[in-house]
Protein backbone atom coordinates (compact mmCIF):
# COMPACT_ATOMS: atom_id res chain seq x y z
CA UNK A 1 0.00 0.00 0.00
CA UNK A 2 2.47 2.37 1.27
CA UNK A 3 4.70 1.41 -2.57
CA UNK A 4 1.39 2.35 -4.23
CA UNK A 5 1.05 5.74 -2.57
CA UNK A 6 4.59 6.33 -3.07
CA UNK A 7 4.55 5.71 -6.76
CA UNK A 8 1.12 7.91 -7.33
CA UNK A 9 2.91 10.46 -5.20
CA UNK A 10 5.70 10.13 -7.78
CA UNK A 11 3.87 10.19 -10.51
CA UNK A 12 1.53 13.36 -9.79
CA UNK A 13 4.68 15.25 -8.82
CA UNK A 14 6.17 14.38 -12.43
CA UNK A 15 2.72 15.51 -13.62
CA UNK A 16 3.01 18.79 -11.99
CA UNK A 17 6.34 19.31 -13.19
CA UNK A 18 5.85 18.34 -16.78
CA UNK A 19 2.94 20.69 -16.77
CA UNK A 20 5.05 23.29 -15.38
CA UNK A 21 7.70 23.44 -17.40
CA UNK A 22 7.43 26.31 -20.69
CA UNK A 23 6.68 24.94 -23.97
CA UNK A 24 9.18 25.27 -26.58
CA UNK A 25 8.56 27.95 -29.45
CA UNK A 26 6.86 26.76 -32.09
CA UNK A 27 9.00 26.52 -34.88
CA UNK A 28 9.15 28.77 -38.09
CA UNK A 29 7.87 27.00 -41.03
CA UNK A 30 10.43 25.77 -43.42
CA UNK A 31 8.37 26.84 -46.83
CA UNK A 32 6.35 30.55 -47.07
CA UNK A 33 3.78 30.86 -49.65
CA UNK A 34 3.84 34.15 -51.14
CA UNK A 35 0.21 35.73 -50.99
CA UNK A 36 -2.02 36.47 -52.73
CA UNK A 37 -3.04 33.02 -54.14
CA UNK A 38 -3.67 32.98 -57.91
CA UNK A 39 -2.07 31.33 -60.94
CA UNK A 40 1.78 31.15 -60.00
CA UNK A 41 2.84 30.07 -56.36
CA UNK A 42 5.99 31.40 -55.01
CA UNK A 43 7.74 29.56 -52.23
CA UNK A 44 10.35 31.00 -49.56
CA UNK A 45 12.66 28.92 -47.92
CA UNK A 46 14.82 30.89 -45.38
CA UNK A 47 18.61 29.47 -43.98
CA UNK A 48 18.29 29.71 -40.86
CA UNK A 49 14.49 29.10 -41.37
CA UNK A 50 15.08 31.86 -37.97
CA UNK A 51 16.65 34.60 -39.29
CA UNK A 52 19.26 36.66 -36.54
CA UNK A 53 19.17 40.28 -37.32
CA UNK A 54 22.75 41.30 -38.45
CA UNK A 55 23.45 38.17 -39.85
CA UNK A 56 23.22 37.02 -43.26
CA UNK A 57 19.99 35.28 -44.25
CA UNK A 58 19.94 32.90 -47.37
CA UNK A 59 16.67 33.92 -48.97
CA UNK A 60 15.69 31.13 -52.03
CA UNK A 61 12.95 31.92 -53.92
CA UNK A 62 11.08 28.87 -56.19
CA UNK A 63 8.41 30.07 -58.99
CA UNK A 64 5.53 27.41 -59.86
CA UNK A 65 2.56 27.45 -61.54
CA UNK A 66 0.08 26.61 -58.85
CA UNK A 67 -2.65 24.39 -61.46
CA UNK A 68 0.48 22.38 -63.04
CA UNK A 69 3.42 22.43 -60.60
CA UNK A 70 6.05 23.14 -63.52
CA UNK A 71 8.11 25.82 -62.66
CA UNK A 72 8.49 28.76 -64.30
CA UNK A 73 10.86 29.30 -66.34
CA UNK A 74 10.44 31.87 -68.58
CA UNK A 75 10.24 35.17 -66.35
CA UNK A 76 10.41 38.36 -68.63
CA UNK A 77 13.16 40.75 -67.87
CA UNK A 78 11.77 44.20 -66.52
CA UNK A 79 14.57 47.00 -65.37
CA UNK A 80 17.41 44.61 -66.34
CA UNK A 81 15.56 42.07 -63.62
CA UNK A 82 13.22 39.13 -63.92
CA UNK A 83 12.52 38.96 -60.07
CA UNK A 84 12.63 42.39 -57.91
CA UNK A 85 12.67 41.71 -54.20
CA UNK A 86 11.81 44.95 -51.93
CA UNK A 87 12.40 44.27 -48.56
CA UNK A 88 10.80 46.35 -45.85
CA UNK A 89 10.80 46.66 -41.85
CA UNK A 90 7.36 46.71 -40.71
CA UNK A 91 8.24 49.92 -38.88
CA UNK A 92 9.75 51.56 -42.10
CA UNK A 93 13.02 52.09 -40.71
CA UNK A 94 14.84 49.70 -43.30
CA UNK A 95 14.26 48.96 -46.98
CA UNK A 96 16.47 47.08 -49.45
CA UNK A 97 15.38 46.56 -53.10
CA UNK A 98 17.34 43.11 -54.26
CA UNK A 99 17.87 40.69 -56.69
CA UNK A 100 19.69 37.96 -57.38
CA UNK A 101 21.42 39.29 -60.21
CA UNK A 102 23.36 41.81 -57.90
CA UNK A 103 25.30 39.21 -56.93
CA UNK A 104 25.78 36.60 -58.75
CA UNK A 105 24.52 35.88 -62.47
CA UNK A 106 21.26 33.82 -63.02
CA UNK A 107 22.75 30.18 -64.07
CA UNK A 108 20.66 27.86 -67.00
CA UNK A 109 19.17 25.69 -64.19
CA UNK A 110 18.24 28.48 -61.79
CA UNK A 111 15.89 29.36 -64.59
CA UNK A 112 14.94 26.54 -65.43
CA UNK A 113 13.73 25.65 -62.05
CA UNK A 114 12.55 28.92 -61.23
CA UNK A 115 14.94 29.41 -58.90
CA UNK A 116 16.20 32.94 -57.37
CA UNK A 117 18.09 33.32 -54.44
CA UNK A 118 20.28 35.88 -52.48
CA UNK A 119 21.46 36.88 -49.22
CA UNK A 120 20.34 39.49 -47.00
CA UNK A 121 21.10 40.71 -43.28
CA UNK A 122 17.80 42.09 -41.02
CA UNK A 123 19.17 45.32 -39.72
CA UNK A 124 17.44 44.38 -36.48
CA UNK A 125 15.05 42.45 -34.58
CA UNK A 126 11.49 42.92 -36.10
CA UNK A 127 8.79 41.95 -38.48
CA UNK A 128 9.74 42.14 -41.95
CA UNK A 129 7.68 42.35 -45.28
CA UNK A 130 9.31 40.78 -48.43
CA UNK A 131 7.48 41.86 -51.32
CA UNK A 132 7.95 40.66 -54.69
CA UNK A 133 7.48 41.13 -58.35
CA UNK A 134 7.82 39.72 -61.54
CA UNK A 135 6.17 39.35 -65.17
CA UNK A 136 5.29 36.35 -66.74
CA UNK A 137 3.35 36.61 -70.33
CA UNK A 138 3.07 40.25 -70.53
CA UNK A 139 1.65 40.17 -67.28
CA UNK A 140 3.23 41.50 -63.41
CA UNK A 141 2.43 39.92 -60.08
CA UNK A 142 3.25 40.51 -56.68
CA UNK A 143 3.39 38.21 -54.05
CA UNK A 144 4.38 38.90 -50.48
CA UNK A 145 5.67 37.14 -47.36
CA UNK A 146 5.52 38.50 -43.52
CA UNK A 147 8.48 36.75 -41.41
CA UNK A 148 10.09 37.70 -37.86
CA UNK A 149 13.68 38.29 -37.82
CA UNK A 150 15.20 37.52 -33.61
CA UNK A 151 12.44 38.10 -31.13
CA UNK A 152 10.32 40.94 -32.33
CA UNK A 153 9.73 43.29 -29.54
CA UNK A 154 6.08 44.31 -28.63
CA UNK A 155 4.88 46.34 -31.33
CA UNK A 156 5.91 50.08 -31.16
CA UNK A 157 4.18 52.91 -32.68
CA UNK A 158 5.04 54.19 -36.35
CA UNK A 159 6.52 56.84 -36.63
CA UNK A 160 5.06 59.05 -39.17
CA UNK A 161 7.27 61.68 -40.70
CA UNK A 162 5.38 63.97 -43.09
CA UNK A 163 8.61 65.78 -44.11
CA UNK A 164 8.98 66.66 -47.59
CA UNK A 165 12.74 67.20 -47.33
CA UNK A 166 15.06 63.90 -46.12
CA UNK A 167 18.65 64.16 -46.02
CA UNK A 168 20.73 60.92 -46.45
CA UNK A 169 24.32 61.60 -45.85
CA UNK A 170 25.66 64.53 -47.65
CA UNK A 171 22.39 64.31 -50.05
CA UNK A 172 19.27 66.29 -49.64
CA UNK A 173 15.97 64.79 -51.63
CA UNK A 174 12.69 67.38 -51.60
CA UNK A 175 9.92 65.87 -52.68
CA UNK A 176 6.91 68.42 -54.35
CA UNK A 177 3.61 67.53 -55.39
CA UNK A 178 1.01 68.07 -57.72
CA UNK A 179 -1.86 68.44 -56.40
CA UNK A 180 -0.16 69.41 -53.23
CA UNK A 181 -2.34 67.33 -51.30
CA UNK A 182 -2.57 63.90 -52.95
CA UNK A 183 -6.21 62.28 -53.55
CA UNK A 184 -7.37 58.96 -54.24
CA UNK A 185 -8.46 58.12 -57.40
CA UNK A 186 -6.15 61.23 -59.05
CA UNK A 187 -2.99 60.95 -61.08
CA UNK A 188 -0.59 62.67 -58.97
CA UNK A 189 2.81 64.63 -60.29
CA UNK A 190 5.57 63.76 -57.81
CA UNK A 191 8.67 65.82 -58.58
CA UNK A 192 12.26 65.07 -56.92
CA UNK A 193 14.79 67.25 -56.08
CA UNK A 194 18.06 66.19 -55.00
CA UNK A 195 21.17 68.31 -54.19
CA UNK A 196 24.54 66.95 -52.20
CA UNK A 197 25.70 69.74 -49.82
CA UNK A 198 23.56 72.29 -51.10
CA UNK A 199 24.15 72.26 -54.35
CA UNK A 200 22.12 70.75 -57.21
CA UNK A 201 22.94 67.27 -58.19
CA UNK A 202 23.21 67.18 -62.15
CA UNK A 203 24.99 63.79 -62.22
CA UNK A 204 22.46 60.96 -61.77
CA UNK A 205 22.87 57.67 -63.55
CA UNK A 206 20.48 55.04 -64.82
CA UNK A 207 20.16 52.39 -62.20
CA UNK A 208 18.64 49.40 -63.37
CA UNK A 209 17.00 50.96 -66.48
CA UNK A 210 15.89 54.27 -64.56
CA UNK A 211 16.72 57.20 -62.88
CA UNK A 212 14.63 56.53 -59.95
CA UNK A 213 12.77 53.42 -58.45
CA UNK A 214 9.59 53.90 -56.25
CA UNK A 215 8.23 51.90 -53.87
CA UNK A 216 5.16 52.84 -52.32
CA UNK A 217 3.29 51.04 -49.55
CA UNK A 218 0.39 52.02 -47.15
CA UNK A 219 1.15 52.27 -43.67
CA UNK A 220 -0.71 49.07 -42.99
CA UNK A 221 0.59 47.22 -45.81
CA UNK A 222 -2.55 46.20 -47.85
CA UNK A 223 -1.27 48.00 -50.70
CA UNK A 224 2.00 48.38 -52.95
CA UNK A 225 2.94 49.71 -56.15
CA UNK A 226 6.25 50.18 -57.86
CA UNK A 227 6.63 53.19 -60.30
CA UNK A 228 10.07 55.03 -61.82
CA UNK A 229 10.72 58.13 -63.96
CA UNK A 230 8.04 59.81 -65.74
CA UNK A 231 9.83 60.03 -69.07
CA UNK A 232 8.44 62.44 -72.18
CA UNK A 233 8.13 59.41 -74.09
CA UNK A 234 5.65 58.20 -71.80
CA UNK A 235 3.48 60.90 -71.76
CA UNK A 236 3.07 61.04 -75.39
CA UNK A 237 1.82 57.12 -75.21
CA UNK A 238 -0.28 57.74 -72.46
CA UNK A 239 -1.89 60.44 -74.03
CA UNK A 240 -1.98 58.19 -77.00
CA UNK A 241 -3.87 55.60 -74.63
CA UNK A 242 -6.22 57.98 -72.74
CA UNK A 243 -7.29 59.32 -76.54
CA UNK A 244 -8.55 55.95 -77.12
CA UNK A 245 -6.68 56.37 -80.31
CA UNK A 246 -5.80 53.08 -80.76
CA UNK A 247 -6.79 49.73 -79.81
CA UNK A 248 -5.70 48.11 -76.26
CA UNK A 249 -3.80 45.23 -77.87
CA UNK A 250 -2.00 48.25 -79.86
CA UNK A 251 -1.63 49.87 -76.30
CA UNK A 252 -0.04 47.11 -74.78
CA UNK A 253 1.94 46.87 -77.93
CA UNK A 254 3.61 50.03 -78.08
CA UNK A 255 4.56 50.10 -74.22
CA UNK A 256 6.28 46.50 -74.66
CA UNK A 257 8.16 48.25 -78.16
CA UNK A 258 9.24 51.55 -75.87
CA UNK A 259 10.45 49.05 -73.36
CA UNK A 260 12.65 47.05 -75.42
CA UNK A 261 14.54 49.56 -76.35
CA UNK A 262 17.77 50.28 -74.12
CA UNK A 263 16.98 52.67 -71.31
CA UNK A 264 18.53 55.89 -71.72
CA UNK A 265 19.16 58.55 -69.15
CA UNK A 266 16.27 61.33 -69.30
CA UNK A 267 16.92 63.09 -65.93
CA UNK A 268 20.16 64.06 -65.07
CA UNK A 269 19.42 66.01 -61.89
CA UNK A 270 18.27 67.36 -59.93
CA UNK A 271 14.68 67.01 -60.81
CA UNK A 272 13.13 63.71 -61.61
CA UNK A 273 9.24 63.54 -62.00
CA UNK A 274 7.00 60.33 -61.15
CA UNK A 275 3.31 60.23 -61.68
CA UNK A 276 1.25 57.89 -59.47
CA UNK A 277 -2.41 57.30 -58.55
CA UNK A 278 -3.19 56.79 -55.09
CA UNK A 279 -5.96 53.78 -54.95
CA UNK A 280 -6.42 54.31 -51.38
CA UNK A 281 -6.92 56.65 -48.35
CA UNK A 282 -4.58 56.28 -45.81
CA UNK A 283 -0.54 56.87 -44.95
CA UNK A 284 1.49 56.24 -47.50
CA UNK A 285 5.37 55.46 -47.26
CA UNK A 286 7.41 55.99 -50.26
CA UNK A 287 10.91 54.84 -50.72
CA UNK A 288 13.23 56.31 -53.41
CA UNK A 289 16.01 55.21 -54.96
CA UNK A 290 17.93 57.02 -57.06
CA UNK A 291 22.10 56.80 -58.22
CA UNK A 292 23.67 59.91 -58.15
CA UNK A 293 27.35 59.34 -59.48
CA UNK A 294 25.96 55.86 -59.63
CA UNK A 295 25.76 54.91 -56.31
CA UNK A 296 21.92 54.36 -55.11
CA UNK A 297 20.48 56.14 -52.40
CA UNK A 298 17.52 55.85 -50.94
CA UNK A 299 14.86 58.17 -49.39
CA UNK A 300 12.11 57.52 -47.40
CA UNK A 301 8.60 59.90 -47.29
CA UNK A 302 5.64 60.03 -46.12
CA UNK A 303 2.53 61.15 -47.10
CA UNK A 304 -1.60 61.32 -46.20
CA UNK A 305 -3.42 60.60 -48.78
CA UNK A 306 -7.07 61.65 -48.67
CA UNK A 307 -10.46 59.93 -49.70
CA UNK A 308 -11.68 62.37 -52.55
CA UNK A 309 -14.90 64.49 -51.89
CA UNK A 310 -17.94 62.99 -53.34
CA UNK B 1 3.01 27.09 -73.68
CA UNK B 2 -0.04 28.61 -75.57
CA UNK B 3 0.01 31.57 -74.22
CA UNK B 4 3.39 32.07 -75.12
CA UNK B 5 2.94 31.55 -78.68
CA UNK B 6 0.08 34.14 -78.93
CA UNK B 7 2.29 36.89 -76.90
CA UNK B 8 4.73 36.22 -79.92
CA UNK B 9 2.11 36.53 -82.37
CA UNK B 10 0.15 39.45 -81.17
CA UNK B 11 2.55 41.54 -79.39
CA UNK B 12 5.95 40.41 -81.02
CA UNK B 13 7.39 39.65 -77.33
CA UNK B 14 10.38 41.86 -76.34
CA UNK B 15 12.04 41.41 -73.48
CA UNK B 16 12.26 44.43 -70.93
CA UNK B 17 9.04 45.67 -69.49
CA UNK B 18 7.86 48.21 -67.35
CA UNK B 19 6.45 47.55 -63.47
CA UNK B 20 4.60 50.27 -62.11
CA UNK B 21 3.29 52.15 -65.17
CA UNK B 22 -0.32 50.59 -65.29
CA UNK B 23 -1.24 48.87 -68.24
CA UNK B 24 0.09 45.25 -67.75
CA UNK B 25 0.17 45.14 -64.21
CA UNK B 26 -2.78 47.10 -62.85
CA UNK B 27 -4.06 43.69 -61.34
CA UNK B 28 -0.70 42.47 -59.79
CA UNK B 29 -1.89 41.76 -56.44
CA UNK B 30 -5.26 41.30 -56.00
CA UNK B 31 -6.70 38.14 -54.63
CA UNK B 32 -7.25 35.44 -56.70
CA UNK B 33 -10.31 33.09 -56.78
CA UNK B 34 -11.65 31.24 -53.75
CA UNK B 35 -12.04 26.85 -53.93
CA UNK B 36 -14.85 26.27 -56.02
CA UNK B 37 -16.33 24.42 -53.09
CA UNK B 38 -19.67 22.85 -53.81
CA UNK B 39 -20.25 22.73 -57.71
CA UNK B 40 -23.30 22.10 -59.93
CA UNK B 41 -22.41 18.90 -60.46
CA UNK B 42 -23.10 18.21 -57.13
CA UNK B 43 -26.09 16.70 -55.74
CA UNK B 44 -25.68 19.44 -52.83
CA UNK B 45 -25.85 22.40 -54.92
CA UNK B 46 -29.03 22.87 -54.53
CA UNK B 47 -28.68 23.10 -51.09
CA UNK B 48 -25.52 25.45 -51.02
CA UNK B 49 -27.88 27.54 -53.14
CA UNK B 50 -30.57 27.86 -51.11
CA UNK B 51 -27.78 28.96 -48.63
CA UNK B 52 -26.37 31.42 -51.12
CA UNK B 53 -29.90 33.00 -51.09
CA UNK B 54 -30.69 32.84 -47.97
CA UNK B 55 -27.64 34.91 -46.76
CA UNK B 56 -28.19 37.56 -49.61
CA UNK B 57 -31.61 37.64 -48.40
CA UNK B 58 -30.62 38.69 -44.82
CA UNK B 59 -27.60 40.52 -45.72
CA UNK B 60 -27.98 44.03 -44.79
CA UNK B 61 -27.64 47.16 -47.16
CA UNK B 62 -24.05 47.77 -45.48
CA UNK B 63 -23.00 43.97 -46.10
CA UNK B 64 -24.76 42.87 -49.57
CA UNK B 65 -22.27 44.44 -51.96
CA UNK B 66 -19.40 42.29 -49.76
CA UNK B 67 -21.41 39.45 -50.23
CA UNK B 68 -22.53 39.47 -53.74
CA UNK B 69 -19.36 39.91 -54.86
CA UNK B 70 -17.91 37.02 -52.65
CA UNK B 71 -20.87 34.70 -54.10
CA UNK B 72 -19.46 36.16 -57.41
CA UNK B 73 -16.39 34.93 -57.65
CA UNK B 74 -17.30 31.44 -56.18
CA UNK B 75 -19.65 31.00 -58.76
CA UNK B 76 -16.76 32.11 -61.56
CA UNK B 77 -14.40 29.74 -59.67
CA UNK B 78 -17.31 26.54 -60.27
CA UNK B 79 -17.70 27.53 -63.35
CA UNK B 80 -13.87 27.60 -64.11
CA UNK B 81 -13.56 23.91 -62.78
CA UNK B 82 -16.28 22.61 -64.20
CA UNK B 83 -14.91 24.07 -67.77
CA UNK B 84 -11.48 21.93 -67.02
CA UNK B 85 -13.99 18.70 -66.11
CA UNK B 86 -15.45 19.26 -69.50
CA UNK B 87 -19.22 19.53 -67.80
CA UNK B 88 -20.64 22.03 -69.71
CA UNK B 89 -23.86 22.06 -68.48
CA UNK B 90 -22.91 22.34 -64.97
CA UNK B 91 -20.19 25.27 -66.42
CA UNK B 92 -23.47 27.06 -68.14
CA UNK B 93 -25.24 26.90 -64.40
CA UNK B 94 -22.40 28.84 -62.91
CA UNK B 95 -22.18 31.13 -65.48
CA UNK B 96 -25.79 32.13 -65.60
CA UNK B 97 -25.41 32.66 -61.37
CA UNK B 98 -22.12 34.82 -61.92
CA UNK B 99 -23.77 36.95 -64.95
CA UNK B 100 -27.20 37.31 -62.69
CA UNK B 101 -24.90 38.49 -59.91
CA UNK B 102 -23.26 40.89 -61.52
CA UNK B 103 -26.58 42.11 -63.23
CA UNK B 104 -27.55 42.99 -59.47
CA UNK B 105 -24.28 44.43 -58.45
CA UNK B 106 -24.74 46.59 -61.24
CA UNK B 107 -28.26 47.57 -59.86
CA UNK B 108 -28.26 47.73 -56.58
CA UNK B 109 -24.87 49.85 -56.40
CA UNK B 110 -25.56 53.30 -55.07
CA UNK B 111 -23.97 56.20 -56.73
CA UNK B 112 -21.01 56.46 -54.06
CA UNK B 113 -20.37 52.57 -54.34
CA UNK B 114 -20.41 52.76 -58.27
CA UNK B 115 -16.43 52.69 -58.12
CA UNK B 116 -16.13 50.04 -56.21
CA UNK B 117 -18.87 47.79 -58.11
CA UNK B 118 -17.19 48.51 -60.97
CA UNK B 119 -13.20 47.69 -59.72
CA UNK B 120 -14.86 44.38 -58.52
CA UNK B 121 -16.25 43.35 -62.30
CA UNK B 122 -13.18 44.42 -63.87
CA UNK B 123 -11.16 42.41 -60.85
CA UNK B 124 -13.65 39.12 -61.60
CA UNK B 125 -13.25 39.96 -66.02
CA UNK B 126 -9.54 39.95 -65.36
CA UNK B 127 -9.00 36.82 -63.07
CA UNK B 128 -11.56 34.96 -65.96
CA UNK B 129 -9.69 35.82 -68.96
CA UNK B 130 -6.45 35.46 -67.10
CA UNK B 131 -7.31 31.91 -66.80
CA UNK B 132 -9.17 31.67 -70.25
CA UNK B 133 -5.94 30.44 -72.02
CA UNK B 134 -5.03 27.74 -69.55
CA UNK B 135 -8.60 26.16 -69.73
CA UNK B 136 -9.59 23.39 -72.70
CA UNK B 137 -9.78 24.86 -75.91
CA UNK B 138 -12.65 22.82 -76.46
CA UNK B 139 -14.86 23.76 -73.41
CA UNK B 140 -13.93 27.56 -72.40
CA UNK B 141 -15.62 29.43 -75.00
CA UNK B 142 -18.81 29.85 -73.02
CA UNK B 143 -16.23 31.69 -70.41
CA UNK B 144 -15.87 34.21 -73.04
CA UNK B 145 -19.34 34.88 -73.57
CA UNK B 146 -20.37 35.35 -69.82
CA UNK B 147 -17.40 37.85 -69.72
CA UNK B 148 -18.19 39.85 -72.52
CA UNK B 149 -21.76 40.16 -71.11
CA UNK B 150 -20.53 41.11 -67.57
CA UNK B 151 -18.45 43.27 -69.49
CA UNK B 152 -20.61 44.89 -71.01
CA UNK B 153 -22.89 45.84 -67.99
CA UNK B 154 -19.37 47.03 -66.52
CA UNK B 155 -18.86 49.00 -69.52
CA UNK B 156 -21.99 50.87 -69.07
CA UNK B 157 -22.13 51.21 -65.28
CA UNK B 158 -18.08 52.60 -65.79
CA UNK B 159 -19.60 55.35 -68.20
CA UNK B 160 -22.32 56.86 -65.36
CA UNK B 161 -18.60 57.97 -63.12
CA UNK B 162 -17.58 61.18 -62.51
CA UNK B 163 -14.70 61.68 -64.47
CA UNK B 164 -12.35 61.62 -62.14
CA UNK B 165 -13.28 58.22 -60.88
CA UNK B 166 -13.50 56.80 -64.41
CA UNK B 167 -10.03 57.61 -65.21
CA UNK B 168 -8.97 56.01 -62.03
CA UNK B 169 -9.94 52.75 -63.17
CA UNK B 170 -8.27 53.94 -66.69
CA UNK B 171 -5.60 51.22 -66.61
CA UNK B 172 -7.80 48.17 -64.96
CA UNK B 173 -10.42 48.89 -67.90
CA UNK B 174 -7.46 48.77 -70.45
CA UNK B 175 -5.71 46.20 -69.22
CA UNK B 176 -9.62 43.91 -69.27
CA UNK B 177 -10.09 45.52 -72.62
CA UNK B 178 -6.68 44.06 -73.90
CA UNK B 179 -7.50 40.37 -71.95
CA UNK B 180 -10.93 40.19 -74.38
CA UNK B 181 -8.83 40.93 -77.16
CA UNK B 182 -5.89 38.11 -76.20
CA UNK B 183 -8.56 35.70 -75.60
CA UNK B 184 -10.73 36.48 -78.54
CA UNK B 185 -7.10 36.25 -80.94
CA UNK B 186 -6.66 33.08 -79.18
CA UNK B 187 -9.69 31.15 -79.81
CA UNK B 188 -9.50 32.71 -83.65
CA UNK B 189 -5.66 31.41 -83.93
CA UNK B 190 -6.99 28.09 -82.09
CA UNK B 191 -4.28 28.55 -79.46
Amino acid sequence: MRSKSLRLALALGLIATLAGCERPPAAPPAVLSGEPAGPYDLQLRLAPAAPLPAQPTRLQFQLQETTSGRPVSDLQIVHERRLHTFIVARDFSSFAHLHQEDSAPLSAEDLAAGRFGFDYSFPKAGRYRVQTEFTHRDRSWLKSFDLDVGEPASSLPQVVDLARSQTVGPYTATLSLAPAAPLVGQEVELLLTLARDGQPVSNLQLWLGSEVHAALWRMDLREFAHTHSYTPEMAAMMAQMQGHRMSAAESAAMMLTMSSKPAQLVFPGPAVPLRFTFPSAGMWVIFCQLAPGGEPVVFRFMLDVNAAPP
Amino acid sequence: MSRAALAVVLLGWALPLWAGHGLLNAFAGIAWLPPAGTTPDSPWYAADRLQERSALALADAAARPDLIEAIAREKLAEAEAMLRAGKLDAAATALTHWQALAQTRVAEAAPAQQGQAVNALLEQQYIALTDYLDLPRAHRVPLLTATRAVASACTALLAQLPRREREGLFFRAEEVRWSLEMAAAADEQGL
